[in-house]
């Protein structure tokens, strides 16, 4: 797998001056940040920080009031609906959820030929068979006529993950993938993401896993009150935090 | 002077026999009863029938009350005793004969056909059996219904007359048998519609009375041939421009026995299962295409209202809800009747007036039951789409998914399943609610059964026939949609 990376190319992200507001409550407050391609990046801080928010922005979940998102050559401005922007952004950069959002009615393989097939109208073959390739890889494959709900919590992300690769995209969007998962299976979803690491793609993860964090990300970017409390690689923003916001956060996660 | 006794006789028996000799009750329809009993501009009540009941206080010494009674059911009211006798029209057919006592006959009919002027196709009833593609219009439980049926003639049968002439005039039925007196007075005027060959079928109308109650029977038979003897009665029928020459021959020899000279043996026909069952399959079989084709049409609309509630733009969600309110609150029988009568003379008056021949009763019925289950299947629709979670949407978004697509291939899906359940219940209301439909003459099964058992009289061995049909419809319904259920259901969830 590791002799891929050279053929992926990852995305690039740049984020400027990104405000979001939600009724009086102003969630971002002018987030900067540039993201290199293949770039593994861990965004961390206190609940209600705009962490979740920020990463929803990237891929026109939410929509913004200021400033701007690039992602490879596809620009969002702020307060910009549906447009082919979004669409175009969506294939390239995959998400996956807290709560797994699997499509019920479907089988796990049809879970992740759906797209493929739907939206990049592959012939059901073809996407079938890349489907099973990608269980596999996730190691479900013997899963694939199974219902989401026949599966535990951490065979759920996996298919998720596995269906998100489905439109091969240059990144992905993880939002507190592990946080709905008990201590053991959660490995089970990290190391794949361990392993996807090393085929180039970009990588956002919002994350309570601090240890986690420590060990994947090249960068670590703390997010408090909507700004940037700090950011750097792992070892300088967990390790030797300079700012007293970023020294609470840690003292209180690491216990 | 034999009158004159017996007169002082009836009343004494009256006085002996009835809790208050005073009071008679009269079953009768006076609902488009002209012009046997009907009220008139003034809303007096009017008819010869009216009559003739005038003419029997004074000629027995009692008080008679009317008690307004639909006139298919006058015979069972009789049984039940709700009144003392039922005077409305009541031709002697053999049926009621079995179970009711008929006094001696106080006119003679006769079968009249109608049709619109100018008609071609056909020039009297020989000749319209003999197309065997006329629909007829008739009245329900009459001699006329008897005879078509008896004839295998495609008719329908109406609550009145007025229903059946004004569908007439629509082309929506080809011709109307019917008694002559009424034939007389709702088509001789109209000029859009004329007689067709000569009456036929006489027959007898009688006062019929509790078979158990002889003392009544004789005190009426005795008033009526007291009439017929002292020329009263041939007043009252030619101040109502119903003396004709038959009943001057016939009358005063006319009697309530069973061997009438014109009475045909083919009418006593018993009712047997064979004759009787195929006629209710026949309205099995109109009740299922209903009940299948119009849920099909509710789901249908149903789905495009509930979406339009839930995405359409701020006016067209006002509409849907509208919609929703308005077909749920309207009695299914009140808008029957407004779109199978009503909905003609509106699209006459905007210049559509052909548009409205092609309403027939089933598709009245049609349209009236999927309208109104339009209206549940909207709310349990649009309950069940609300029900998936917003998460379900996003995750079809960071897909790549248009909103389009993801309602397609995600929400509907998983939407259906959720409504299953009170679907399955609103297909058997719907079932059940076909029934109305026999208001606006569809023969479907239980018009079928309101004729049979009217005719013959057997409205528990019918009845109970007639159930197990529903029965065994709507079983299979129930028993099919759970297997739906669990096969759908099977691995649903998260």
């Amino acid at each position: 797998m590791a002799n891929k990376s050279a053929e992926i190319p990852g995305l690039a992200i740049h984020i400027t001056s990104l405000k979001k507001r939600h009724g009086d409550r102003e969630i971002l407050r002018g987030v900067d940040l540039r993201i290199h391609p293949g770039q593994t990046v861990a965004l961390i801080g206190p609940s209600g920080g705009g962490k979740t928010t920020l990463l929803r922005c990237l891929n026109g979940l939410e929509v913004f009031d200021h400033g701007s998102v690039r992602v490879g050559d596809c620009t969002l401005n702020a307060l910009s609906g549906q447009s082919i922007e979004i669409a175009r952004i969506r294939r390239s950069l995959g998400m996956i959820f807290q709560d797994f959002q699997l499509f019920p009615h479907l089988t796990v393989l049809e879970n992740v030929a759906a797209a493929p097939i739907w939206v990049l109208g592959e012939n059901a073959k073809e996407a079938r068979d890349r489907s099973i390739h990608l269980l596999d890889r996730v190691k479900l494959s013997e899963f694939s006529n199974r219902k989401p709900m026949q599966l535990s919590g951490g065979q759920k992300q996996r298919v998720a993950i596995a269906r998100a690769l489905a439109l091969k995209p240059l990144g992905l969007l993880c939002d507190e993938i592990t946080s709905a998962l008990d201590p053991e299976t959660k490995h089970e979803v990290l190391a794949v993401l361990e392993d996807l690491k090393r085929d180039g793609l970009t990588v956002i993860m919002v994350t309570h896993e601090i240890g986690f964090a420590k060990r994947a990300a090249d960068r670590v970017v703390l997010l408090a009150e909507g700004n940037i409390a700090e950011e750097g690689t792992a070892a300088e923003v967990i390790d030797s935090p300079k700012t007293e916001r970023a020294c609470k956060f840690l003292a209180r996660v690491l216990g | 002077m034999a009158g004159f006794w017996s007169l002082i006789l009836a009343s004494t028996a009256l006085a002996c026999s009835f809790q208050n000799p005073k009071q008679l009750r009269w079953g009768c329809d006076e609902e488009g009863g002209a012009p046997y009993c009907f009220l008139d501009q003034n809303l007096q009540r009017v008819g010869f029938e009216v009559d003739i009941v005038r003419e029997l206080e004074k000629k027995i010494g009692t008080t008679i009350r009317f008690t307004q009674y639909g006139f298919e059911s006058l015979i069972p009211g009789l049984l039940k005793r709700d009144f003392e006798f039922a005077m409305n029209g009541l031709e002697v057919l053999p049926e009621r004969r079995k179970s009711v006592y008929f006094c001696r006959p106080y006119f003679l009919y006769r079968q009249q056909l109608t049709v619109r002027k100018g008609e071609t196709r056909f020039e009297n009833y020989e000749s319209l059996i003999a197309t065997r593609l006329m629909k007829v219009g008739t009245m329900d439980g009459t001699a006329a219904e008897a005879i078509l049926i008896r004839d295998g003639v495609n008719h329908g049968s109406y609550s009145t007359p007025t229903e059946a002439f004004r569908d007439l005039e629509l082309s929506r039925i080809d011709a109307v048998l019917i008694d002559l007196p009424m034939a007389q007075r709702y088509a001789g005027e109209n000029p859009a519609l004329a007689p067709a060959g000569k009456p036929f079928a006489p027959g007898r109308y009688a006062i019929a009375v509790h078979p158990e109650n002889e003392t009544l029977a004789k005190a009426i038979d005795q008033a009526i041939s007291d009439m017929i003897n002292d020329g009263s009665l041939q007043k009252i029928l030619t101040q109502w421009k119903l003396w004709d020459e038959f009943n001057a021959m016939h009358l005063a020899s006319a009697t309530s026995a069973s061997d009438w000279q014109f009475e045909t043996a083919e009418e006593d026909a018993p009712w047997t299962v064979s004759r009787y069952l195929p006629l209710l399959l026949d309205g099995t079989r109109v009740t299922l295409v209903l009940t299948l084709s119009s849920f099909a049409l509710a789901l249908c609309l149903g789905l495009g209202i509930a979406t339009a509630r839930l995405y359409g733009p701020k006016p067209v969600q006002i509409l849907a809800v509208a919609y929703v309110e308005f077909f749920r609150g309207v009695p299914l029988l009140l808008l029957l009747f407004f779109l199978y009568f009503g909905l003609p003379s509106v699209l006459a008056s905007i210049g559509l007036a052909g548009l409205g021949e092609w309403i027939t009763p089933f598709g009245a019925a049609w349209l009236g039951l999927g309208l109104t289950y339009a209206a549940y299947e909207a709310e349990i629709q649009r309950s069940a789409i609300q029900s998936i979670p917003q998460g379900q949407w996003e995750a079809a978004a960071a897909l790549g998914m248009t909103r389009g697509l993801t309602f397609r291939r995600i929400i509907l899906p998983q939407a259906v399943r959720i409504a299953l359940p009170p679907t399955t219940s609103d297909l058997v209301a719907l079932f059940k609610d076909t029934s109305v439909a026999s208001a606006i003459t569809l023969l479907e099964l239980n018009k079928q059964y309101q004729i049979l058992a009217k005719s013959s009289l057997k409205f528990v061995e019918i009845g109970i026939i007639t159930a197990i049909l529903y029965l065994v419809l709507s079983l299979p319904l129930g028993l099919a949609s759970r297997a739906l259920e669990r096969r759908l259901g099977a691995g649903h969830g998260k």
